[in-house]
C-alpha cells in the first residue's frame, strides 16, 4: 500500500456499534461457547447413530472433503444441538401436524406410522404389508415355508404356535395421511378383505390343527376401545397386547382368571421416542399381574450371547404363581417385548428373544442348538403381519439344513 | 460454505464478528475470514480466485498507467483472461457435449466449477471497465483488489457490486450503530426468506421435478412451478439481503437486488425488480456498449437477444438456460415492439397475470432437466391434457408445513407485509417519538426483538439439519 493510499483510509467505528458487533458474536456464538458442555452421548443415544469425529488427517486440509468433515463435526457436536432438534420436531409435529421424519407417517387424530424400517426407503414397510402384489403363490410359498417351520419342531418341542400381532396399517388404513401414495392407502385399505400372507398362514393354521394365533377381526372389531393400539405407538402395547396374550394362552390350554384382566389406565412412553426424536407420553390400559408374582431378569441367559451376538433385547420372566407349570422359549421380532409381560403369568419361566439383529452366520445354531438347550415345554414364534411371511422364509431355509444337528426325541405332546 | 449453515451461523460468523469489532485491521480481517470462508467450500480451487485478484490488480494498473492506445489493448487482454477462466471452469463440459457433440470424451475430465465465479468474475471485470472508463481509480494495493472481489458476504452469490460503487467504502466506512441495526434486521429477514420459505418449498418443487414425465398431471404441474417460482425467488433475494445485512454490519451499502418482482405487470418490469445488481451490470457493460436502443427497432431487439442469451448461458451451461434467456429476451422484444401498448388496455390484474404466468413459464425452462421435461410440463399446464389415471395426488408432494410457508411466501412476495409494518409499526413509532424523546430506542428494541426472534427459529431449523440447498451457488 502506498504511503498516501494509507493516509487516506479512515475507518469510524462507534462504542455503540462496537459493543452491538460484540453482542452479535455472542449471541451467534452461544452454541458454539456450549459446545464443550453437551453431552454427545445423549444425542448419538436419541438419534441412534454415531456421531461425526474430528477429521484426524490433517494433511487432507488442503481438501474441500476435509472441511466437509469438519462440518459434520460441527452439526454433531455445537451446543443446543439436541434441544433444537427437539423443538424443530415438536413445531412439526404438533404445529403442523406433518411427521419430522421421512420414516414415519403423521396420521390423522395424531396416530403414528412407521412407514419404512431402513432410512431411504419411505413406505417399504406399507409396501411390505399392503402390497397388492400379494397374490396366491406368494400366500401358499409363505404357508410351506411355515409348515416346514412347524414340521421340524412339533417333534422335537411340546408344542409350537405362531402369533402374528397385526399391526397399525391394517388396523387404522383409514387413518393414513392423504402423504401416503394413494395406491397404498387404497391397498391397505383393502387388506382385511384381500388375501394376505397371515391370513392364508391363519387359514392354513386353521385347516390343519398348527397352534396359528392371527386374530385381525378381533383387532378390528376392538381398534376404537379407548387406546386400545396406542395411537402414539409403532408396537402395539396395552389392551392390544394383552388381547393377543390372552388368546395364546387360551389357544394353548392355559385358563386365565378374571384377575389377569384386571387393569388401570396409565401413562406411558411410547416407543416411537427416538425415531420422532421427542417424548411423546400416551395413555392406555395398563395391566395388573402382581398377584402372580412375576420377576424380568434382563439378559438372561447369559448363554444367548453365545449364539447370537448383537442380542441385546431378551430376558427371562419368572413367575411365582404362574397359570400353568410350563416353560416357554419367545422368539421374536420387535415385538415380542410388548407381548411378553402379559404372556408371562401363563408360564413358570418365559424366556424372550427378539432376533431381529440375528446375523445370517448365527442362524443355524441358534435355531437349533440354542433352543434344544433351552429344554421348553413351548415354543413361540411372534412375527407382525408385515414380516411373518419374510420370516418364515429365512427361518425354513436354515431348518432345511440342521434336521442332524438337533435330531427328532419324539417330544410331541 | 453457506450461510445457513451451523458452520457459518454459529461458528463463523461469531468468530468474525469478534475479530472485527476487536481487531484493528479490519480489512485484513475481513480478508483473512473471507479466503476462510471460500477455502471452506472450495478447498484448493481457491487458487482461482486468487489467480482472478492477480490478474485484475496487474490489468488495472496497466489499464490505469498506460497511454491511451494501449489502455484498451490492457483492458482487453484482462476481459479475456477473466472470461477464459469462466469459459474454461463452467463452459468446457457444455462446448465439448453439447455443442461439439464429443461424446467420446471422459465427463470425469470436465473442470470442477468453483463457487460463484460468475459472480466475481462479473465483479472483476466491473472492475477494470470502471478503471477504463475512469469511473474510479484503480486500487492502491492487491489488498485492496482481492477484498473487493473476495468480500465473503456478496462472494458467492452476489449482489454484484460495482467497483465504483464500493471502492471508497473499502477505504473510508463508518459503522453507525442505526445502520447495525438494519443491517441485522436485512439479515434475519434473508435467513428467514431462505431457511423458512426458500427451502420448505424446495422440497416441493424438487420431489415434482423428480417425477417421471408420464406421473405428472395439471395440478402437480402447476404446484411444482409455483413451488418452484417461490424457491427460486426466496432463495436468491434471501441470500442478497443476508448479504445486504452482514454488509451493513461491516460498513459497507450493497445495492438492493430484488424488488417486488412477482408483482410487475410486464416483463420489462419483471427485469427492473428482478435481480437488478445483473441486469443493470448487463445494461451498463453489455448493451448500452453495444448501442442500447439509439440506432433503431431492429438493433435494439438484436441487443436485447444478444444480452438475454448470455444472461441465459450466464445462468448455467445448458440449452435449457439457453431458451430461457431467448424466451425473455424474445418477451422483452414483443413488449418494444407493441405488446406494451397493447397491455396498457387491460385491467392491471389481468397485466400482472400475463406478467407473472410468462415468468412460471421461464422458470419451467429454467428448472427443468431437459426440453423434453418442460414440454410436459408446459403441455400439462397450459393444455390440461388428460393426466395418468397413476398420478399421485399432489398431498404426497405437499406437507401442512410447506403449505404453510408457500402461502406466507405468496404473501410476503407482495408489498404487503411492508404495508402493514409501516402502518402499525413505523407509524405508531413516529407518534411514540414525537411524544417522547427516546421514542427512537422503542423501536430498537422490537427491530433487534424481531430480528433475534427470526434468527432463532431460523436457528433451529438448520440446526435440525433441514433440507438446505442454494440455487445461485452454481451460477
Amino acid at each position: 500500500m502506498s504511503a498516501k493510499g494509507a493516509r487516506r483510509r479512515k475507518y469510524v467505528y462507534d462504542a455503540e456499534s462496537r459493543l452491538f458487533t460484540l453482542f452479535l458474536a455472542f449471541f451467534f456464538g452461544l452454541p458454539a461457547l456450549l459446545m464443550p458442555f453437551t453431552d454427545g452421548e445423549l444425542r448419538s443415544r436419541w438419534e441412534n447413530r454415531p456421531l461425526a469425529k474430528f477429521p484426524s488427517d490433517i494433511h487432507r486440509s488442503g481438501e474441500a472433503s476435509f472441511f466437509r468433515e469438519i462440518d459434520a463435526y460441527l452439526n454433531d457436536h455445537f451446543g443446543f444441538a439436541l434441544e433444537m432438534n427437539r423443538i424443530y420436531r415438536q413445531i412439526v409435529f404438533y404445529v403442523f401436524h406433518d411427521s419430522p421424519t421421512p420414516r414415519v407417517t403423521r396420521g390423522e387424530d395424531g396416530f403414528v406410522f412407521l412407514n419404512a424400517h431402513a432410512p431411504g426407503k419411505p413406505f417399504d414397510a406399507f409396501r411390505a404389508l399392503c402390497s397388492l402384489q400379494v397374490g396366491d403363490t406368494v400366500a401358499a410359498a409363505a404357508v410351506d415355508s411355515w409348515k416346514h417351520v412347524f414340521d421340524f419342531y412339533a417333534p422335537r418341542v411340546s408344542r409350537v404356535a405362531l402369533l402374528i400381532p397385526p399391526s397399525k396399517p391394517a388396523l387404522y388404513p383409514e387413518k393414513l395421511p392423504l402423504s401416503v401414495p394413494r395406491e397404498l392407502r387404497n391397498t391397505c385399505a383393502q387388506y382385511r378383505a384381500r388375501l394376505s400372507v397371515p391370513k392364508a398362514i391363519s387359514d392354513w393354521g386353521q385347516s390343519s390343527g398348527v397352534r396359528i394365533v392371527y386374530p385381525i377381526d378381533r383387532f378390528f372389531k376392538e381398534r376404537f376401545n379407548g387406546n386400545f393400539y396406542p395411537r402414539e405407538n409403532f408396537h402395539f402395547s396395552g389392551a392390544s397386547a394383552h388381547l393377543l396374550a390372552s388368546l395364546t394362552l387360551a389357544s394353548l390350554g392355559i385358563e386365565t382368571p378374571a384377575v389377569f384382566d384386571r387393569f388401570t389406565l396409565a401413562k406411558a412412553r411410547n416407543d416411537m421416542d427416538q425415531v420422532i426424536g421427542f417424548t411423546r407420553s400416551s395413555t392406555f390400559p395398563s395391566f395388573d399381574y402382581t398377584s402372580f408374582k412375576t420377576k424380568r431378569v434382563f439378559r438372561e441367559p447369559a448363554g444367548v450371547l453365545r449364539y447370537y451376538r448383537k442380542a441385546t433385547d431378551f430376558g427371562t420372566l419368572n413367575t411365582g404363581n404362574p397359570l400353568s407349570d410350563r416353560n416357554a422359549l419367545m422368539i421374536s421380532d420387535s415385538f415380542g417385548a410388548f407381548l411378553v409381560e402379559h404372556l408371562a403369568p401363563g408360564y413358570r419361566s418365559l424366556i424372550y428373544v427378539n432376533t431381529n439383529h440375528l446375523e445370517q452366520d448365527e442362524m443355524a445354531l441358534f435355531f437349533s442348538e440354542f433352543i434344544q438347550t433351552q429344554k421348553v415345554d413351548d415354543l413361540l414364534f411372534v412375527f407382525h403381519d408385515g414380516a411373518v411371511g419374510s420370516r418364515g422364509r429365512s427361518l425354513a431355509a436354515v431348518l432345511a439344513d440342521v434336521g442332524r444337528r438337533w435330531p427328532v426325541i419324539g417330544a410331541l405332546e | 460454505m453457506v450461510f445457513s449453515s451451523v458452520t457459518f451461523l454459529f461458528f463463523f460468523l461469531p468468530a468474525f464478528l469478534l475479530c472485527y469489532a476487536l481487531l484493528p485491521f479490519r480489512n485484513a480481517t475481513l480478508l483473512l475470514f473471507s479466503s476462510l470462508f471460500y477455502l471452506w467450500g472450495e478447498g484448493v480451487f481457491f487458487l482461482v480466485l486468487i489467480a482472478s485478484v492477480i490478474i485484475n490488480h496487474l490489468a488495472g494498473r496497466q489499464i490505469a498507467s498506460a497511454s491511451q492506445g494501449h489502455r484498451r489493448v490492457a483492458l482487453t487482454l484482462g476481459l479475456i483472461a477473466n472470461l477464459s477462466l469462466l469459459f474454461y471452469f463452467k463452459y468446457f463440459g457444455f462446448l465439448v457435449f453439447d455443442i461439439l457433440g464429443l461424446t467420446a470424451f471422459d465427463p470425469a475430465s470436465v473442470p470442477h466449477l468453483p463457487l460463484g465465479i460468475s459472480f466475481f468474475t462479473f465483479q472483476a471485470i466491473s472492475y477494470l471497465i470502471d478503471v477504463y472508463r475512469r469511473d474510479a481509480r484503480p486500487a492502491d494495493s492487491v489488498w485492496d483488489v482481492a477484498l473487493y472481489i473476495m468480500m465473503f458476504p456478496q462472494l458467492i452469490a452476489g449482489p454484484i457490486v460495482r467497483y465504483a460503487a464500493v471502492a471508497r467504502q473499502i477505504q473510508r466506512r463508518t459503522i453507525h450503530f442505526n445502520y447495525a441495526i438494519h443491517g441485522i434486521l436485512f439479515f434475519a429477514v434473508g435467513l428467514s426468506q431462505k431457511v423458512l420459505i426458500a427451502n420448505n418449498v424446495a422440497g416441493v418443487a424438487d420431489g415434482v421435478f423428480a417425477l417421471p414425465q408420464a406421473s405428472l398431471d395439471a395440478a402437480l404441474a402447476w404446484t411444482g412451478t409455483v413451488a418452484y417460482t417461490l424457491q427460486i425467488y426466496f432463495d436468491f433475494a434471501g441470500y442478497s439481503n443476508m448479504a445486504i445485512g452482514l454488509g451493513l454490519l461491516l460498513g459497507f451499502k450493497f445495492p438492493h437486488n430484488f424488488n417486488y418482482p412477482y408483482i410487475s405487470q410486464s416483463i420489462t418490469e419483471f427485469w427492473r425488480r428482478w435481480h437488478m445488481s445483473l441486469s443493470s451490470w448487463f445494461r451498463d457493460y453489455l448493451y448500452i456498449p453495444l448501442g442500447g436502443n439509439r440506432h433503431g427497432a431492429l438493433t435494439t431487439y438484436r441487443n436485447l437477444l444478444v444480452v438475454f442469451l448470455l444472461c441465459g448461458l450466464w445462468h448455467g451451461a445448458s440449452w435449457t438456460f439457453v431458451a430461457w434467456g431467448l424466451f425473455h429476451g424474445a418477451l422483452l422484444i414483443a413488449e418494444r415492439a407493441g405488446l406494451s401498448r397493447a397491455l396498457t388496455l387491460l385491467p392491471p390484474g389481468l397485466r400482472h397475470a400475463y406478467a407473472l404466468v410468462s415468468v412460471c413459464v421461464g422458470w419451467v425452462l429454467f428448472r427443468a432437466e431437459s426440453f423434453g421435461q418442460a414440454g410436459r410440463f408446459l403441455e400439462q399446464m397450459f393444455f390440461f391434457s388428460p393426466g395418468p389415471a397413476s398420478a399421485p395426488g399432489m398431498w404426497e408432494y405437499v406437507s401442512t408445513q410447506q403449505l404453510f410457508f408457500g402461502v406466507l411466501g405468496v404473501i410476503a412476495a407482495t408489498p404487503m407485509a411492508r404495508r402493514v409494518a409501516t402502518r402499525f409499526i413505523t407509524d405508531r413509532d413516529l407518534t411514540v417519538t414525537r411524544r417522547a424523546a427516546h421514542g427512537g430506542k422503542a423501536r430498537v428494541a422490537t427491530d433487534l426483538g424481531f430480528a433475534l426472534v427470526l434468527i432463532a427459529i431460523c436457528g433451529v431449523y438448520i440446526a435440525s439439519g433441514t433440507y438446505n440447498p442454494f440455487i445461485y451457488f452454481r451460477f
